[in-house]
């Protein structure tokens, strides 16, 4: 190896390439989620109007929406597009994980970043076009901003929580959620030292930063946040939306619509995110079984991360409403308390036997992830029986899209069919049949004039008003959307698709 | 630095090639464009390697909130310079309504394997005219799978983001401000309206990157290109820099600015021969008594060693000397092998409307960048910049002839040259007037420079609501009608801009009219009979070999004015197409004039 290439961070290249490739490897192989599908809805919606329409019942900011907009208009309308940002971020989070090593050495970087690369459901929801890794991205950064500045006083860590305050800001409500729980550590870790001194106990460096440095790094925060949520200064009035979500995320939070995990309660306590751990997340739950250690005299900094870590699982274990998803903005912290174990291990500060269990345990952690990782992502990812897999759409949905993408694709006047759509909960077949430009969608309570369309897609239940309204000849077909939702009818015309059906006859003779 | 010269490079080289292989092959195929593109990529890689790494001082406050501003600008500009909204397909700007259109036309149509040299497809009988570079390179995409429209918005975003750099590295902050925010005083109509638009839209001294950068594809490479040249040849003959991109490169930058925008190359062309003056003349030569003196003495110098300009001189002829003919190539080729009118002439109202020599109209107009630009020139007089007064006076001439004569049927044009002088001005306005100013001064005077042009920039952009070009539905209703027609068929039909068959990148007899007359193009018999054909004053069987079209597209909405050759089409349909082949092989003399059946044009549910 000549001298340049002996000194390229090998091991970290290795650890991003294997986050990439368990990340981008058929991206495309599962249907888009019911959410991604509202967020590529949302993106399209910055295409037709020209800006993104803030809106506070929505609850999630709009930085996700900018980049999948970016995403679709330099990539096209395709799944990959829509997943690439998200991907993007998650492979970030990782690099933002082997960033920790000015905090906490190369090793226990490594090693956090690893079983981040790995971890089931840092891939997973990683491959989904959600806010939630964006989370993970601007947390991991928070900390490691506030450890800086801990630690060394630079500017540049400076910086670094300013860009982080704010990308959480820009992502999702939950910002108020880890904010708080990164002053609420300092707090409980101030008070702790107080009855228990940290050792080593790491002093506040000398600040290197000046007050323009602090208006310069607070003002571009600002304008982010102003220009992204004002749809690019052209809808002021959203910037009420800033406050106005936290009602309507309180609301849904307590009221949780279905959303609650009643299974996990014991008393007032749930312990669903501890659930999920152990089902698919062995590395964080070693670490947050070792973080209980840090309640005895340590390291300040781990103690603090401890504290936050346990904090933000508290937090998310208090609030009713729970998707699974969320667990990345979780178990994050615990990937680098386990780091840290680990080094200290190796370093013989305990037993031989502890220390040699201690890697043993670790090391299976990490393999069992990677295989649940590969089971979850590349075989199971519609399976209901994963927690994971949460109101996610089945491959089924290529009953009804296939045919309607594939015909319009070799002949483009097939995106103005007309078609009909009586679902009460249709998402994400409104992005995915966005191309179109006739298709009418209908909740229960409400029905198309008549039924002359190209196609026209009802639940089961309506299958008598449908056909007896039908006026034409029609191929049917059945499908399912996603779990816990009445399998669905689709009819086909015809005279329209008869080409796609090579001759099949006709399932439902309509009543001219 | 090395970003700049080989992105130019792989543009540059790819079109070259790109040209040159489909002389060869007969057109456009797939290895041909993937040929082409691997000629770019391969001249990127050299212009990477031999470019001299390049330290721009490091970007202040102000840099980066201009560079930002460029930035958000052209984003917002070029993410959505053409977009789908449901079934209609819509542009930002209306500016852009007919550029665009025409720009699809001609992607598509090279793209569709057009023989080269192409005919014109806007014109029956007439060689293609035009700048083709930008166009040509999209088609490149469209050959390798790239979609028209995300090919479109990745040229855009491309070159906004060389042009961004380029500016920056020529004039700084400034020069990117002097190109957004470029206006005269009509925007101060904002403090009475309290309502933000582009007030210069209808002025002669449009915003620049509203009015040209975002519709004026070529602008897309050829300002960068001829940015980063001035940027050299200052450098090099003037600062006495090392070369910063090697001859070759910028043999291919100068050599091939014809296929992207003759204006530039015509402006590039008098600030080389500026600079070869100033070489000759310059600070550092000795002094004679006379002009003539001095011109005598010229190949004297040009052998002298010792002469300390001796080797740039000879350097700036030598490069003069090996850009000549493929230049001249590329003139030849983009003004259709000199068919086309040039339409140069003495107009010395034209930049205020025609309406008279009217100061108050002319300040209206370029508010104050027209007296500060004409006390720099008066203040090199006395200045012994050389750069400078290279630079200036040879931007100054430009601009002044420009506004005395017209060299293009539309007058407007000229605006490509005075865009060309106010970017070589504008940093030593800042240099030589402003900069040394106190700072409230200062800022007075960059707020009345730029504040006019800042609401029209901020006006243009906030065009929400886009405008339409055309319907997808009808669109893809003919894209399916014509799809069994081989691609080198040239249709009839009424000259609209937006007209489905144009958008779709097929040969029309004539295109819309504003296009035909502004690019020279002698077409006013064709027209005139085409719309005779049309109206049924003449027959097809008479009209159809001399436009050179085989088939009639007629749009119901054409109707009643346009008289079909046969049945009417369908009232459920978006037109119909007649075959008017039968009609060429009748005999001329016979007095049958047959019915032709329409071929519905539509959805067919």
């Amino acid at each position: 190896m000549t001298g340049r290439l002996k000194t390229l961070p090998w091991i970290e290249i290795g650890i991003l390439t294997l986050a990439a490739a368990l990340r981008l490897v058929l991206l495309d192989i599962k249907p888009p989620h019911f959410d991604e599908g509202v967020n590529g809805w949302f993106a399209d919606q910055m295409t037709r109007n020209g800006y993104f329409r803030y809106d506070p019942t929505n609850y999630h900011g709009p930085l996700h929406f900018y980049a999948v907009f970016l995403s679709q208009t330099l990539f096209g309308r395709n799944l990959w597009a829509l997943r690439l940002p998200a991907v993007a971020v998650s492979l970030l989070a990782v690099w933002s994980m082997l960033r920790f090593r000015e905090h906490f050495g190369a090793s226990v970087a490594r090693i956090a970043a690893l079983a981040m690369a790995v971890s089931p459901a840092c891939v997973f929801y990683g491959r989904y076009s959600i806010h939630e890794s964006w989370m993970v991205l601007f947390s991991t950064l928070f900390l490691w901003g506030a450890l800086g500045l801990w630690q060394k006083g630079e500017r540049r860590f400076l910086f670094a929580l300013f860009v982080a305050a704010s990308g959480m800001i820009l992502t999702k409500e939950t910002y108020v959620l880890h904010i708080g729980s990164f002053f609420l550590a300092g707090l409980v870790l101030w008070l702790l030292q107080k009855l228990l001194p940290s050792h080593p106990n790491v002093p506040i460096a000398r600040q290197q930063w000046t007050g323009k440095d602090l208006a310069t790094g607070g003002a571009a925060a600002i304008f982010a946040i102003l220009f992204f949520y004002s749809g690019t200064f052209l809808d002021f009035q959203a910037l009420s939306g800033l406050y106005e979500t936290f009602a309507a995320w309180l609301h849904t939070g307590i009221e949780a619509g279905g959303h609650e995990k009643k299974t996990h309660q014991i008393g007032p306590l749930n312990y669903y995110w501890v659930a999920l751990m152990a089902r698919y997340e062995w590395p964080a739950l070693l670490g947050l079984t070792l973080s209980l250690r840090y309640i005895a005299p340590s390291d300040a900094r781990l103690r603090y991360l401890a504290i936050y870590g346990c904090g933000v699982l508290v937090a998310y274990s208090l609030i009713p409403y729970k998707t699974p998803w969320c667990i990345i903005s979780i178990i994050w912290p615990f990937y680098l308390i386990l780091g840290s174990e680990m080094v200290a291990a190796t370093a013989q500060t305990v037993s031989r036997l502890v220390s040699l269990l201690l890697r043993f345990v670790a090391a299976i952690s990490i393999a069992t992830s990677v295989f649940l990782c590969v089971r979850l992502n590349f075989f199971r990812f519609t399976n209901e029986k994963e927690p994971f897999v949460y109101v996610q759409t089945y491959s089924e949905i290529e009953t009804l899209t296939k045919p309607l993408l594939e015909m319009a694709r070799q002949d483009p006047r097939y995106y103005h069919l007309r078609g009909q759509i009586l679902l009460d909960s249709y998402y994400p077949l409104p992005w995915m049949l966005g191309d179109f430009t006739q298709i009418g969608y209908f909740k229960k309570e409400e029905s198309p004039e008549s039924y002359d369309a190209d196609f026209v897609v009802a639940e089961k239940n309506d299958v008598e008003k449908i056909e007896s309204a039908l006026a034409d000849q029609y191929y049917k077909r059945t499908f399912r959307l996603r779990d816990s939702q009445e399998e669905c009818v689709v009819y086909f015309r015809r005279k329209t698709f008869e080409s796609w059906f090579k001759g099949a006859p006709p399932l439902v003779e309509g009543k001219p | 630095m090395k970003c700049l010269a080989s992105a130019l490079a792989f543009a540059s080289a790819s079109v070259a090639a790109a040209i040159l292989l489909s002389f060869l092959f007969s057109g456009l195929s797939p290895s041909v464009a993937w040929s082409a593109i691997v000629c770019g990529v391969l001249a990127a890689a050299v212009a990477w390697r031999t470019t001299n790494p390049w330290r721009q001082a490091q970007p202040r406050f102000w840099d980066w909130l201009m560079l930002a501003v460029f930035a958000l600008c052209s984003l917002r500009a070029f993410l959505w310079v053409v977009y789908f909204r449901g079934d209609e397909i819509c542009v930002l700007s209306p500016n852009n309504l007919g550029d665009l259109s025409l720009h699809l036309n001609l992607i598509r149509y090279l793209a569709s394997g057009a023989a080269f040299w192409p005919q014109s497809s806007i014109l029956s009988g007439a060689p293609l005219s035009y700048p083709l570079g930008a166009d040509l390179l999209n088609s490149l995409l469209e050959v390798c799978g790239v979609d028209t429209i995300r090919g479109l918005v990745w040229a855009g975003l491309a070159g906004a983001a060389l042009t961004g750099y380029a500016l920056w590295s020529w004039g700084g902050a400034f020069g990117v401000a002097a190109f957004l925010f470029n206006g005269g005083l009509a925007g101060f109509a904002v403090l009475r309206t309290f309502q933000i638009e582009d007030f210069q839209r209808e002025m002669v001294w449009k915003n620049l990157f509203l009015s040209m950068f975002v519709t004026q594809r070529g602008l897309l490479f050829a300002l960068p290109a001829g940015l980063l040249l001035l940027h050299v040849w200052r450098q090099r003959y003037f600062r006495g820099g090392n070369r910063i991109i090697p001859l070759w490169l910028q043999l291919l930058l100068y050599a091939s600015m014809p296929l992207f925008n003759v204006h530039a190359f015509l402006f590039l062309s008098f600030v080389l021969l500026a600079v070869f003056v100033s070489l000759l003349f310059g600070k550092g030569i000795p002094r004679f008594p006379t002009v003539g003196a001095q011109i005598a003495a010229t190949p004297e110098r040009l052998r002298s060693p010792a002469g300390r300009r001796a080797k740039p001189i000879r350097e700036a002829l030598t490069f003069v000397a090996s850009a000549a003919l493929p230049a001249a190539i590329s003139i030849l080729l983009v003004t259709g092998f000199f068919s086309v009118s040039s339409g140069i002439r003495w107009s010395p109202t034209w930049i205020i409307g025609g309406t008279g020599w009217n100061l108050g109209m002319l300040i209206w107009n370029f508010g104050l960048a027209l007296p500060l630009s004409l006390i720099l020139v008066i203040a090199l007089l006395f200045d012994k910049d050389i750069e400078a007064r290279c630079f200036v006076w040879a931007a100054s001439v430009i601009f002044f002839a420009a506004c005395i004569f017209v060299l293009t049927p539309w007058e407007w044009d000229n605006m490509k040259l005075i865009l060309w002088s106010w970017l070589v001005i504008a940093p030593y306005q800042w240099k030589k007037l402003l900069a040394p100013l106190k700072p409230p001064a200062r800022a007075a005077l960059c707020v009345v420079l730029f504040f006019s042009g800042a609401v029209s920039l901020i006006g243009g952009l906030d065009a929400r609501h886009g405008y339409v070009v055309a319907q997808r539905s009808e669109l893809a209703a003919w894209q399916h009608a014509v799809a069994s027609i081989a691609p080198g068929v040239r249709f009839a039909g009424v000259s609209d801009y937006n007209h489905p068959l144009i958008l779709l990148g097929r040969k029309v007899a004539c295109g819309y009219e504003g296009h035909l007359w502004s690019h020279g193009l002698d077409y006013r018999k064709k027209f005139d009979l085409l719309n005779k054909s049309l109206t049924g004053e003449v027959s097809w069987r008479s009209s159809a070999p001399l436009l050179d079209v085989e088939w009639l597209a007629l749009r119901n909405k054409d109707l009643p004015g346009r008289k079909p050759p046969g049945d009417s089409p369908a009232e459920n349909a978006f037109g119909a197409l007649y075959d008017l082949r039968p009609l060429l092989k009748q005999d001329p003399s016979s007095p049958e004039n047959p019915q032709l059946r329409p071929q519905s044009v539509g959805l067919f549910w």
